[in-house]
C-alpha cells in the first residue's frame, strides 16, 4: 500500500516551494543578513554629512582642538556673529565656550542649534576632543610633566581577551552573543512562520470543504503528518538556500576585499568593526582580518553549532507545528484563532525574551530551566550553546524535546481528527478537551 | 443474495447523542441504492463509517464479504455533499493529487484523467486554476476524481445539488453508465423524483434509526392505497351508479362525448386491481387502466411523520 503521507508531503512541499513568496524570501533573506552585517559600518562610513559649526571660544584654549574633527568649526568673534551666521544658514550650529569655569577642571560648553538636534556622535566627538585639550591644558598649568609623556599615559588602554584554559583558543564572547541571538531568533521566526502556514493550510482545507474528500482517502493522522513534514522540508530547503546564498555573497565580497579595491577594503574594515574585533583596521590589514574571521569560526565550533541548530530547529518546529494544525482544525476561519493562539505564542515569546538574559548569564537558573523545558528550550538552548553547555544538559534538553513533540503531536492529532469535520460548532477549551477524549 | 456492502447493527454515539442506533443496511451488488432521510437523520455518519472516516461503536461493516479495512479505501469512491477543491491549485495537478491518494500511479492517473477530461470536453482546463472555474465546472472535476480509480462502491451524497439541468442529465447518464459497467452506487439525496428515476433499492433513516428499506417498486406497491387512473366510456346515469360502488376521487370530463377520466379508489379490504376492473366494466367500457402508485415523496413524508407520531 502506497504511503499517502508521502503523497500529501509532496503536494505540501511543491505547492509551497513554487510560491512567489518563497522565492522572494529565499532571495531577500541572505541579502538582508549580509546587509545587516555590513550596514552599520557602511552607514558610519556615509555618516551624517559633515556640517559647519561656528566656534565662539572665549577661553582661547580650544582653537586648535577641533582642527581634526569630522565637522568643521569656524572661529567666530562672538555669539551674536555666530547666531547671525546660523540665521543666514552658514552654520548648522554654534559652539559657545564661555570663559567662566575655565579655572576648574570642568568646562561647560553650549552647542546652539537651530533646526535639527546635533547628533550623539557630534556631541561625543566634541566632548572627547575638548576633554583631551582640557587635560593637556590642566597638565601644563598644574604640573611640569612632559607633554609627550602625558600623551603616552593618556592613551593607556586595557583589553580583556578570554581564552580556553585547555585548548588555548580565544573566545569571542561578543561574537558568540550575536550568533546566539541570531540562532535563537531564527528558530523563533521559523516556528512562527511555518506554524502559521500550517494553520492557515488547515483552515483552508476546512473552509474549502475539500477535507471530506481528502479524509476518505487519507487518515487524518497521515494528512497531519504529511503537512507537518512537508512544511519542515520547505523550511530546511529555505535554510539551505539561505546558507548557500549567504556563503556565496560573503565570498564574493571577500574576494573583492582580496583585490584591494577601495570599496572592498571598506567592506573588510566594516567586518572588522563588528564588536570584539577592535576598531576599524587599516586597509593593508585585510588579510589579517580574514585570518581573524577564520579564528572566530573555529572558536564557534561551527559544525557542531549547525548540527545542534538543525536538531533544535526540527524539534522546536515539530513541537509547535501540529499544535498550530490543531488550532486550525478547531476554528472555521482565521479570525477565530485568537482565543487558542496564546498558549502557543506565549512560550515562544517568553523564549525570545529569556534569550536577552541568557546573553548576560548563560548558566543562570532562568537560562537553565528554560533551556530544559521543551516549550522554550529550542530557542533558549540554541542561544546558550555558543557559550558552551554541559553534555548532560544537552542530552536532557533534547530528550525532553523529543518527548515533548511526541506528546504535543498526539494531543494535536486527536483534536485535529475531530475538528476538521466539525462545522458550525465553535471550539472552546472544554470542547477541545472532549475531542481529545473521543474514541476513534 | 450477494451483498456488496453489508452493514450490521451499526451504532455510533457522539457523547450523549446517538447518531446511528442499530442500523443494518445491505446493498446488493450492481444496484443503485438510495439512502434517504431528513436532515440530521444519520446518513452522513453512516457514509463516513463506510468511508472509514469514523468507526462504529458497535456492529460491523462487510465490503465484498470482508470486514472493512484500509485496503478498501481504494475500492470506494466518495463524492461528499460538502465538496471543495484547493482553490489555488491547477485543475490538472489537483486531479492528479487526488488520484494518487486513491492509489493510482502518476502515469495511470494522467492517462485516465485525460480520457475523462476529453469525454467531458474540459481538457483545456488542465492548466487553469480551480478558483477560475464556475461551481458547475468544479463539480465535473469532483465527479471525475471520484470515479477515476474505478471503485466497486461509489457513494454520491446529493450529487445533483449545484448542477444545471443539462449537467444534471449528463451526470445522471454517467451514473447509469457506471451501474451498467457493474459498479454499485449508494446515492444519498432529498430529491425524491430522482430516487424514483434511478434507484433500485432504498433505505430510509430517521432520527438515527432505519425505518424502511427494500426495492423501490416493492415499497411503492406496499404503500399503494388502491387508487387507479381510469379512462371510462360511459353515460351520466351509469356514472352516478358507479359512484355508489367505488369512491370516485376525481372526475375530469374529456372532449370526446361519454369519455371520463377518473381517479377511483377501492374501499379498505375490498380487493385488488382485478376487483376494481371487474366493477368498472359493469359501468362502461374501460379504455385505459393503471394503478396510481404513491410517489417516493409521499412515502417519505408519510413514513417519517408516522415515525414522529409513534414517539
Amino acid at each position: 500500500m502506497k504511503n499517502n503521507t508521502w503523497v500529501v508531503l509532496q503536494r505540501e512541499y511543491t505547492t509551497r516551494v513554487k510560491k512567489k513568496g518563497f522565492f522572494i524570501m529565499t532571495i531577500l533573506g541572505p541579502i538582508l543578513l549580509v546587509a545587516l552585517m555590513f550596514a552599520p559600518a557602511l552607514l558610519m562610513q556615509m555618516g551624517d554629512e559633515s556640517k559647519t559649526y561656528a566656534l565662539v571660544d572665549e577661553t582661547d584654549l580650544y582653537t586648535e582642538a577641533f582642527a581634526g574633527a569630522e565637522d568643521t568649526f569656524e572661529i567666530v568673534a562672538d555669539t551674536a556673529a555666530a547666531k547671525a551666521g546660523m540665521r543666514e544658514g552658514k552654520y548648522a550650529g554654534a559652539l559657545w565656550i564661555p570663559v567662566a569655569g575655565a579655572d576648574s577642571n570642568r568646562q561647560r560648553m553650549v552647542l546652539f542649534y537651530q533646526e535639527t538636534d546635533p547628533s550623539m556622535s557630534t556631541i561625543d566627538e566634541i566632548e572627547s576632543l575638548a576633554e583631551n585639550e582640557l587635560r593637556m591644558a590642566l597638565m601644563k598649568r598644574e604640573s611640569d610633566l612632559d607633554p609627550a609623556l602625558f600623551e603616552y599615559i593618556n592613551n593607556a588602554k586595557v583589553d580583556v581577551i578570554s581564552q580556553d584554559m585547555v585548548t588555548g583558543e580565544r573566545s569571542y564572547t561578543e561574537i558568540k552573543s550575536i550568533v546566539a541571538y541570531v540562532f535563537g531568533f531564527l528558530i523563533y521566526g521559523f516556528v512562527f512562520i511555518y506554524g502559521s502556514q500550517i494553520m492557515s493550510g488547515v483552515i483552508e482545507e476546512k473552509s474549502n470543504r475539500i477535507i471530506e474528500v481528502m479524509i476518505s482517502s487519507v487518515k487524518p493522522f497521515q494528512l497531519l503528518m504529511g503537512k507537518v513534514l512537508g512544511l519542515a522540508f520547505v523550511g530546511l530547503t529555505q535554510l539551505l538556500l539561505w546558507g548557500v546564498l549567504t556563503l556565496v555573497l560573503t565570498m564574493v565580497i571577500g574576494m573583492l576585499g582580496g583585490g584591494g579595491s577601495m570599496e572592498a577594503a571598506q567592506m573588510a574594515a566594516a567586518q572588522s568593526s563588528m564588536p570584539g574585533m577592535g576598531a576599524a583596521m587599516p586597509m593593508t590589514e585585510v588579510q589579517a582580518t580574514m585570518v581573524e574571521i577564520q579564528a572566530i569560526i573555529e572558536s564557534l565550533h561551527i559544525k557542531s553549532l549547525l548540527l545542534f541548530f538543525l536538531a533544535y530547529f526540527l524539534g522546536g518546529y515539530l513541537l509547535y507545528a501540529s499544535l498550530f494544525a490543531a488550532i486550525g482544525a478547531a476554528v472555521e476561519d482565521q479570525e477565530d484563532t485568537n482565543q487558542f493562539m496564546w498558549p502557543v505564542t506565549i512560550p515562544l515569546i517568553l523564549g525570545i525574551l529569556v534569550v536577552a538574559t541568557v546573553l548576560k548569564s548563560p548558566d543562570g537558573p532562568l537560562a537553565f530551566w528554560t533551556s530544559i523545558i521543551p516549550f522554550t528550550s529550542p530557542i533558549v538552548m540554541m542561544a546558550r550553546i555558543p557559550f558552551g553547555v554541559p553534555v548532560w544538559e544537552l542530552v536532557l534538553s533534547l530528550g525532553l524535546l523529543v518527548l515533548g513533540f511526541i506528546g504535543s503531536t498526539w494531543v494535536a492529532a486527536r483534536i485535529y481528527r475531530v475538528g476538521i469535520l466539525m462545522y458550525g460548532k465553535k471550539g472552546s477549551y472544554k470542547e477541545l478537551w472532549k475531542w481529545i477524549r473521543y474514541k476513534e | 443474495m450477494d451483498f456488496l456492502l453489508d452493514a450490521k447493527g451499526i451504532v455510533k454515539r457522539y457523547g450523549t447523542h446517538t447518531a446511528l442506533d442499530h442500523v443494518s443496511i445491505s446493498v446488493p451488488e450492481g444496484c443503485i441504492f438510495g439512502l434517504l432521510g431528513p436532515n440530521g437523520a444519520g446518513k452522513t455518519t453512516f457514509i463516513r463509517i463506510i468511508n472509514q472516516i469514523t468507526a462504529p461503536d458497535e456492529g460491523e461493516v462487510l465490503l465484498k464479504g470482508k470486514k472493512l479495512s484500509r485496503e478498501h479505501i481504494y475500492d470506494v469512491g466518495y463524492l461528499p455533499e460538502e465538496r471543495g477543491l484547493y482553490r489555488n491549485m491547477k485543475v490538472g495537478e489537483q486531479a492528479m493529487y487526488l488520484a494518487q491518494l486513491k492509489g493510482l500511479s502518476r502515469m495511470e492517473a494522467s492517462k485516465r484523467l485525460h480520457e475523462w477530461f476529453e469525454k467531458f470536453g474540459i481538457d483545456s482546463w488542465w492548466n487553469r486554476k480551480v478558483a477560475e472555474l464556475s461551481k458547475g465546472m468544479q463539480q465535473k472535476i469532483q465527479f471525475v476524481v471520484t470515479v477515476l480509480h474505478k471503485p466497486s462502491l461509489l457513494i454520491f451524497d446529493e450529487p445533483f445539488s449545484g448542477f444545471d439541468p443539462i449537467n444534471a442529465q449528463l451526470l445522471k447518464d454517467e451514473i447509469l453508465e457506471l451501474k451498467r459497467k457493474g459498479a454499485t452506487i449508494i446515492f444519498s439525496t432529498h430529491n425524491m423524483a430522482s430516487v424514483e428515476e434511478i434507484c433500485d433499492e432504498i433505505a430510509l433513516i430517521n432520527k438515527s434509526k432505519k425505518i424502511l428499506d427494500g426495492k423501490v417498486e416493492d415499497i411503492r406497491r406496499q404503500f399503494s392505497d388502491n387508487i387507479y387512473h381510469v379512462m371510462l366510456h360511459s353515460s351520466p346515469e351509469k356514472m352516478e351508479e358507479l359512484a355508489s360502488a367505488v369512491e370516485v376521487m376525481e372526475n375530469t370530463p374529456c372532449d370526446a362525448p361519454g369519455l371520463y377520466a377518473l381517479k377511483v379508489k377501492m374501499g379498505e379490504g375490498k380487493g385488488d386491481g382485478n376487483r376494481m376492473l371487474e366493477t368498472l366494466m359493469r359501468y362502461g367500457e374501460v379504455k385505459d387502466f393503471s394503478e396510481k402508485l404513491p410517489s417516493m415523496n409521499d412515502i417519505f413524508i408519510q413514513t417519517v411523520k408516522k415515525a414522529e407520531n409513534e414517539k
